[in-house]
């Protein structure tokens, strides 16, 4: 019994010290391909037609599937997925005007949902048109709020049909009141989704024309909407599982019962429930019914060909790996870390296969914007990710000292905001000319970002690299020259000439972190430099978005990221029709809406042809050109001043293959291949544990304890 | 006893609803229900997605009532006659619910129909609801916490009690000796670091570099496997404060007379020790102890955080993060009533350890 004591006393000590192995995943047994990651945040709403946050889009990425996707290599291409193929824009015309846009939908057969509860037997039934039917209208219903609601609007009926399911969801609601004599609550009471849309009639913007096709009906133009079906928003969703999944069932410990939260779709993964802990992990297992196991189809290989040299020079596409099945990987493992050091230490030792690369962790892993020596050595890739963004200062255009005041667009005081326009118009020059993105980007973002010429990033079509901001800052000339802009505004030295006092303005920024204060105070001090005084107005995220809402604010910066690769996605951050929203600085420019109006209806390979007005003369300019003219006329009225375009730098063992970094996809693992084997082998020789220091710990230990007993029997003796 | 356990319970009702209104207070000084509704949204949501969550949430009144406030404001023509924008921004800046007093009401209405009534008889009835952050029942979100939390405080409780009386007795024992010194010194440096650096420190060295233990993680399976770091950081992170705490009891218990006449009738010193000292000095290592309970169903923010434990630390810190109020109340409202019941607990226990004290 003593002897077991003892046993027991030496294997609580040493087993509490000593459990010698760092590995988090004690229940992995090494087989099958599994993938490895984390995100800081859990999965808040996986709905794909309500969602639009970044780390729920990588779960509904793998769980559903749409009508068309990106090419993986290709950013800008779209290749055919639940749609074999890419529709033809079909336009009907009358009296030279457009009436109809039309594009036909032809859907994959044999394409079924994964296996739930929700379908009876709990078998996945196929995907038909009907249900495309289906998630258009559910887009429309108000309740799902569908953030890009606004952008499906030229679909023939959209808004009507909203209001249509509106109205009915009210009787609906009051007819469920009167009869349980209770007030309506959703998390309670909840309204059938199928039954209610079909109380609604048909949408007219879809026509469904067989079993596995349908039309989309749109009232006018505009090419970009096929981008949008590349999104979640619209993919395969039954109707069975959002009424299935409602809100009135009750959750089963760690199984949310809603649909919000419970993905059912066609894609190449989907959640285990099993193992499913929100607060924790979420693993995604191969989906078993996915049609891309049996058919080719562009989402469901491997690019066959690569896009460039690049792609074969870095690895991204592979001779092997051409023409394969995608979802090479067995499990998805994401794990939660809020905090970025304990992520990046598991990465180094091997346990995450990737990693985005925090800027605290820069100085320990690249050095003059490459990885360090001893991260090469343990075959650590970098990939740098310009993103399609663009971080940016805007002006209130309807500040009295900025732009003109909004008295002024009264139209009988046209000429007065004509002329305050123009004063103001050098002191924006002037705010734009003291800027220094470069030293910005070397000092706070340590190299991960590019200087921003204009809205649009590289990558996207119209970019053009030797295009210089008129604006921009060059050096000390750039100083000079704000100086004088400051005085032909009436700002000599920052005094304003009719007061004779200094000129003051407000930056209103979001201190998300703490080092924003720090970040902003950079710009601060540039327009310092040219003697204007600028308050720093930093404010919690929430308060600062409310205030560029109401528009109060003089300055403020802010960022975009792009929807889909086309300049129309940036340009229209500044056109008239976008204010106030997303148009927060108010910028109005007939010149500039002229040029966009033109632009964006048109593809990259069209040109737009008109007469004008004061020549009388036709004019054709490609989309190029108009690209060009737009960003003259931004350069020129200074609304925006255009900082940098975020560069992600991500990490990634050498065992993981094919990986590239996608503006678009955001999350594209399904798309590498692992080498399993090198991974074992590179974890087990990172992670032998130190053991010395453990004795040495326990000599010390001894050392203090044994004068105790020797004290203790000295003195008693 | 009964009475004043009783009068204490009903002393504690008012404490209990007193941090309710300050956090009230206080959450809806920091955040609108814009905010919120914009937190529980995402980023691009619309006016109208947001007007929609308010009024499903209870943050904002129902389109008819807008309608009729505005109609008793502006009259019962007042689309015809009233200038639109100045309506529009009347009805934007009085269609949410006021958080005490509602106007708008007759009778008990101007209090009932408020925020703050309904969210007091909300947290009254304990029916917490969802949360606005992920929807998810919050009573799930708190059952599926309490586990992860206890599986890490508990441990680090009673082993840090355990060591820290035992030292303090032994520097007691061994005062004005190198033992007392070291252990005191010992005691000032533990205090002297910050929380946060025990975690980053002894999780880089034990962790990162020496590879004992994995740098975080979880699984239900394999708990105590994953316990063992942040149990050792929060024991050695704790052990100093308490241990310097009770070597000041135990000095003073240890100068009394029973104690010299303990040792003056000859009985050891482990028995003067534990059946003498240990005994007389429970008050204070009592109330200590009951005091620490509700922070250990609380979980810690810090480890939980540090180390992946899906625990009710964790999701106090991302309620706080993503404005989540109803999760932040339930789990604010639980734990200031185990609170009081543990403050009342700990007071009735002084009669079991000593028998002089009698509550009344």
């Amino acid at each position: 019994m003593i002897i077991t004591r003892k046993i027991l006393l030496l294997y609580i000590i040493f087993g509490t010290f000593m459990a010698c192995s760092n590995n988090p995943y004690p229940h992995e047994n090494g087989a099958g391909k599994i993938f490895y990651t984390a995100f800081s945040s859990s999965p808040k709403n996986l709905d794909p037609q309500h969602t639009y946050t970044m780390a729920d889009l990588a779960y509904l990425r793998w769980a559903y599937e749409p009508l068309v996707d990106y090419h993986y290599l290709d950013a800008k291409k779209l290749v055919p997925a639940l749609a074999e193929e890419i529709p033809e824009e079909v336009i009907t015309k009358e009296n030279g005007k457009v009436k109809e846009v039309r594009y036909s939908f032809k859907l994959r057969k044999g394409v079924h949902y994964i296996n739930d509860p929700c379908f009876p037997g709990g078998k996945g039934r196929e995907m038909v048109a009907e249900d495309f039917h289906y998630v258009f209208k559910r887009a429309t219903d108000p309740f799902v709020a569908c953030p890009i609601a606004s952008q499906l609007i030229s679909i023939n009926g959209f808004k009507e049909y909203g209001a249509k399911i509106k109205a009915a969801r009210e009787k609906e609601t009051k007819r469920i009141e009167s009869e349980t004599g209770e007030s309506f609550d959703p998390e309670k009471h909840y309204i059938n989704s199928k039954d209610l849309y079909d109380s609604c009639g048909d949408f007219p913007g879809i026509e469904v024309t067989g079993k596995y096709s349908f039309d989309m009906v749109m009232t006018e133009r505009y090419p970009q909407i096929l981008y949008w079906l590349a999104m979640r928003f619209i993919c395969a969703i039954p109707y069975e599982a959002v009424d299935f999944y409602n809100p009135t069932v009750e959750m089963n410990t760690y199984v949310p019962m809603r649909f919000d939260m419970h993905p059912v779709g066609t894609g190449c993964y989907r959640i285990l429930w099993e193992e499913f802990r929100k607060a924790q992990k979420v693993i995604m297992v191969k989906n078993e019914n996915w049609w891309g196991i049996k058919t080719a189809a562009p989402t469901t290989r491997f690019p066959e060909k690569p896009s460039s040299q690049e792609d074969v020079d870095r690895g991204y596409w592979t001779k092997e790996r051409a023409g394969t099945p995608i979802a090479q990987f067995d499990r998805i493992e994401c794990y939660k870390e809020i905090e970025k050091v304990p992520q990046f230490g598991k990465f180094l030792q091997g346990y995450y296969d990737n990693n985005q690369l925090p800027p605290e962790k820069m100085g320990e892993a690249v050095a003059n914007q490459d990885l360090t020596p001893k991260m090469k050595e343990a075959g650590i890739q970098l990939n740098k990710s310009p993103q399609l963004a663009i971080r940016y200062i805007g002006f209130n255009m309807d500040s009295d000292l900025l732009g003109a005041p909004k008295k002024f667009k009264d139209s009988n005081l046209e000429q007065n905001r004509a002329e305050s326009l123009e004063k103001n118009k050098k002191l924006r020059q002037a705010l734009t000319l003291a800027i220094d993105s470069n030293e910005f980007i070397r000092i706070h973002l340590k190299g991960m970002g590019l200087d921003a010429q204009s809205p649009l990033p590289p990558g996207l079509y119209g970019y053009d690299k030797d295009y210089k901001h008129p604006f921009t800052y060059t050096g000390k000339e750039s100083i000079d020259k704000a100086r004088e802009l400051l005085k032909e505004a009436g700002y000599p030295n920052g005094i304003d000439q009719k007061t004779g006092k200094p000129l003051e303005l407000e930056f209103s920024y979001s201190t998300r972190n703490p080092s924003d204060d720090v970040r902003m105070a950079f710009y601060i001090k540039c327009w310092g430099k040219i003697g204007i005084n600028v308050k720093a107005d930093g404010s919690e995220y929430n308060i600062f978005q409310d205030k560029v809402r109401d528009n109060q604010f003089q300055i403020f910066t802010w960022g975009w990221h792009a929807d889909y690769p086309d300049p129309e996605n940036f340009f229209f951050l500044l056109s008239s029709d976008s204010a106030p929203d997303p148009n927060y600085t108010q910028y109005s420019s007939k010149d500039f809406d002229f040029y966009y109006g033109k632009l964006k209806l048109l593809t990259n390979e069209q040109s737009a042809t008109w007469i004008d007005e004061k020549t009388n003369k036709e004019i054709t300019m490609s989309r190029y050109e108009l690209i060009n003219k737009c960003k003259e006329v931004l350069a020129e009225d200074c609304p925006w001043i255009p900082l940098y375009h975020d560069v992600y730098f991500e990490l990634n063992h050498g065992w993981l293959k094919n990986v590239k970094s996608h503006p678009l996809i955001s999350y594209p693992f399904h798309m590498y291949d692992i080498d399993v084997e090198e991974r074992t082998k590179s974890r087990k020789e990172w992670n032998k544990p130190i053991l010395w220091p453990a004795y040495a710990l326990f000599a010390l230990l001894f050392m203090f304890i044994a004068p105790i007993f020797k004290t203790y029997f000295k003195e008693r003796n | 006893m009964l009475a004043y356990t009783i009068r204490r319970l009903l002393l504690g009702i008012p404490t209990i609803l007193g941090t309710l209104l300050l956090l009230f207070i206080v959450f809806f000084a920091a955040s609108s229900p814009d905010q919120i509704a914009r937190n529980a949204l995402t980023e691009k949501a619309k006016p109208e997605d947001i007007k929609l969550w308010k009024q499903n949430n209870n943050y904002s009144f129902s389109d008819e009532k807008i309608e009729e406030i505005t109609k008793k404001k502006f009259g019962e023509n007042y689309k015809d006659k009233a200038d639109k924008e100045l309506v529009e921004s009347w009805q934007k800046e009085n269609m949410d619910i006021p958080n005490f007093y509602n106007s708008h009401e007759e009778g008990l209405g101007k209090i009932s129909q408020t925020t703050f009534y309904q969210f007091m008889k909300r947290m009254v009835i304990f029916d917490f609801g969802n949360s606005t952050y992920d929807k998810e029942n919050i009573w799930v979100k708190i059952s599926n916490g309490v586990i992860p939390s206890l599986a890490v405080t508990v441990p680090i409780f009673i082993v840090g009690l355990i060591i820290s009386v035992f030292i303090s007795m032994l520097a007691a024992m061994f005062r004005r000796t190198y033992i007392d010194t070291s252990v005191v010194t010992a005691c000032i440096v533990g205090m002297s670091i910050v929380y946060f650096l025990y975690i980053i420190g002894i999780q880089f060295v034990m962790a990162k570099t020496l590879k004992w233990y994995p740098i975080s993680g979880w699984s239900d399976n394999h708990m105590i496997y994953f316990i063992t770091l942040p149990f050792i950081i929060g024991t050695i992170a704790t052990v100093g404060e308490s241990t310097r705490f009770y070597r000041t009891i135990m000095i003073n218990e240890i100068n009394s007379d029973y104690i010299r006449t303990a040792r003056a009738k000859g009985l050891g010193d482990i028995s003067i020790l534990t059946r003498h000292l240990l005994r007389n000095a429970m008050i204070p290592i009592l109330t200590r102890v009951i005091l620490s309970l509700p922070f250990l169903v609380m979980g810690s923010l810090l480890l939980e955080s540090f180390f992946g434990i899906p625990g009710l630390g964790r999701m106090t810190v991302d309620a706080i993060t993503y404005k989540d109020l109803p999760t932040l109340s339930s789990v604010t409202y639980l734990s200031s009533i185990i609170y009081v019941v543990a403050n009342i607990v700990s007071d009735i226990s002084y009669t079991v350890v000593d028998p002089r004290i009698r509550l009344n």
